[in-house]
């Protein structure tokens, strides 16, 4: 009962006409940042934090969780249309949501991504309000052993994506983790392939790592093909809208993608990126259509889509793995 | 496959210096690893895949195609124009550093001067307007100050 009132106070509070009004604003400058190559959710609120300010607290908060969703949807929406993903989740989009733009079905795709979006982000959170005091305690018991489970289970769906050679698979993954260890090591504080330059010695990111094997790759790929061959989207956006049939096969792979990144996406630390990867490989197999680009589409209907939801509300409770809520 | 030949020795030679390095920095055992570990067994992993796929390309010679393709040479220069970007821009500051980089980027896809330094200076004014002035991003200052 209690739980119920809480959730009802919190309606009375966020249906506010003004507090709607800076969860609007705050989707809609978060949107606009995100669609900037490179710049992901932590970096948009950290950039947009000042804007706040001058809002109330409630008001303030509400506005940064549009930022947040506004800047994730954002890096979607480069993902699909010049293959260079916003942040870590979205790399997946890029995989097919690029494949379906380049068929002419950009609108498709980036009407499927916010759909996908929104209804598994709405699950989450209903799923969160009742589960969250129980999940609380399952998310602290996890130790060093599940983690690492965790990571090798990440590096065995390695063999799923692997599209033409299983050993530059593995190659690239030995390559993933030697990068993984440039910095200081963690435990004897040593550093390690640093070569004395200082931007190595806190490691390498993940963001421009990412937007530089997609971006940079694509512009290089672009060079390589000779003029006339090249490719250009000259199709307009269109049909952003879902069809009838769209949602038809796509409800299942919606459930199952939410029910899999809200329990991947829990986890502090390892959240959103194995939860995207998990969900993308999950239904690949899971789904049974007769072409290729219906299964593609059927994949993205959900990639990426649940797993961002969960991250800010969990962590913040059990691991501050994303803080900005305490910030404030 | 000349390509996967040349790539796979790359690969072998990253590995061999990611394990030597590792050596130097003590491994460690596996109840209690030390900071070379990692690197160490990773470097070992790649060298054998290396392997692997040197075996694989040298048993399908016959398949060989041009390994330098004439519309190489423009990727590498902009490889190397994306590290000289990098090394200039804390010295150069972002603006002119951008400007440049776009203009060579416009030049090789064989737009006119005109064209291209229109199109750079706009660009390069419209990144740094967006970051320095809207989001108050510290962007690298050139000796102009800006």
């Amino acid at each position: 009962m209690e739980i119920v009132q809480g959730v009802l106070y919190g309606f009375q509070v966020a249906l506010q006409p003004i507090n709607l009004l800076y969860c609007f604003v705050g989707v809609l400058i978060g949107t606009l940042v995100g669609v900037l190559p490179g710049l992901g959710p932590a970096a948009a609120i950290a950039l947009l934090l000042p804007s706040t300010f001058s809002a109330s607290p409630v008001s303030a908060v509400i506005m940064l969780a549009g930022i947040y969703y506004g800047a994730m949807y954002g890096g979607s929406t480069t993902s699909i249309l010049v293959n260079i993903p916003g942040e870590a989740a979205s790399v997946v989009t890029c995989l097919d949501g690029h494949a379906m733009a380049r068929q002419g079905r950009a609108g498709a795709a980036l009407g499927i991504a916010a759909f996908g979006s929104f209804i598994a982000g709405t699950l989450s959170v209903v799923l969160l309000t009742f589960l969250a005091p129980f999940l609380a305690r399952v998310t602290l018991s996890f130790g060093p052993p599940e983690y690492f489970a965790l990571m090798v289970l990440g590096l065995t769906l390695l063999t799923y994506f692997a599209r033409e050679s299983m050993v530059k698979a593995l190659m690239m993954a030995a390559v993933g983790l030697l990068c993984g260890v440039v910095g200081q090591d963690t435990i004897s504080g040593r550093l390690r392939f640093s070569f004395g330059i200082r931007t190595l010695e806190d490691g390498l990111g993940l963001v421009p790592v990412i937007m530089g094997l997609f971006g940079i790759s694509e512009v290089l790929l672009n060079l390589e093909t000779r003029d006339q061959d090249r490719d250009i989207f000259a199709a307009p956006t269109t049909g952003l809208l879902p069809t009838r049939e769209d949602w038809r096969r796509s409800a299942l792979p919606i459930l199952r993608g939410s029910a899999l990144g809200f329990g991947l996406g829990i986890l502090p630390g390892a959240g959103a990126i194995i939860a995207s990867f998990a969900s993308y490989a999950v239904v690949g197999m899971m789904t049974f259509s007769p072409g290729r680009w219906a299964k593609i589409d059927d994949r993205l209907f959900e990639c990426w889509k649940p797993c961002p939801q969960p991250r800010p509300t969990i962590a913040r409770m059990t691991s501050g793995t994303l803080i900005w809520p305490l910030d404030i | 496959m000349r390509r996967d030949l040349v790539s796979a020795l790359f690969w072998l030679a990253v590995a061999i210096f990611a394990a030597a390095q590792g050596l130097a920095l003590k491994l460690g055992s596996l109840k209690q690893p030390g900071s070379g570990f990692f690197p160490f067994w990773g470097g070992v992993v790649l060298g054998l895949l290396s392997l692997v796929l040197v075996a694989r390309s040298l048993g399908r010679q016959s398949a060989a195609g041009p390994l330098v393709r004439p519309e190489s040479s423009r990727l590498l220069v902009v490889a190397g124009a994306i590290l000289g970007y990098v090394l200039l821009l804390e010295r150069a500051g972002f603006v002119a550093v951008t400007f440049a980089f776009l203009l060579l980027l416009l030049r090789l896809e064989r737009r006119g001067w005109a064209f291209s330094a229109a199109t750079a200076g706009a660009g390069a004014a419209a990144s740094w307007a967006l970051f320095q002035l809207w989001l108050k991003t510290q962007l690298p200052l050139g000796p102009l100050g800006f």
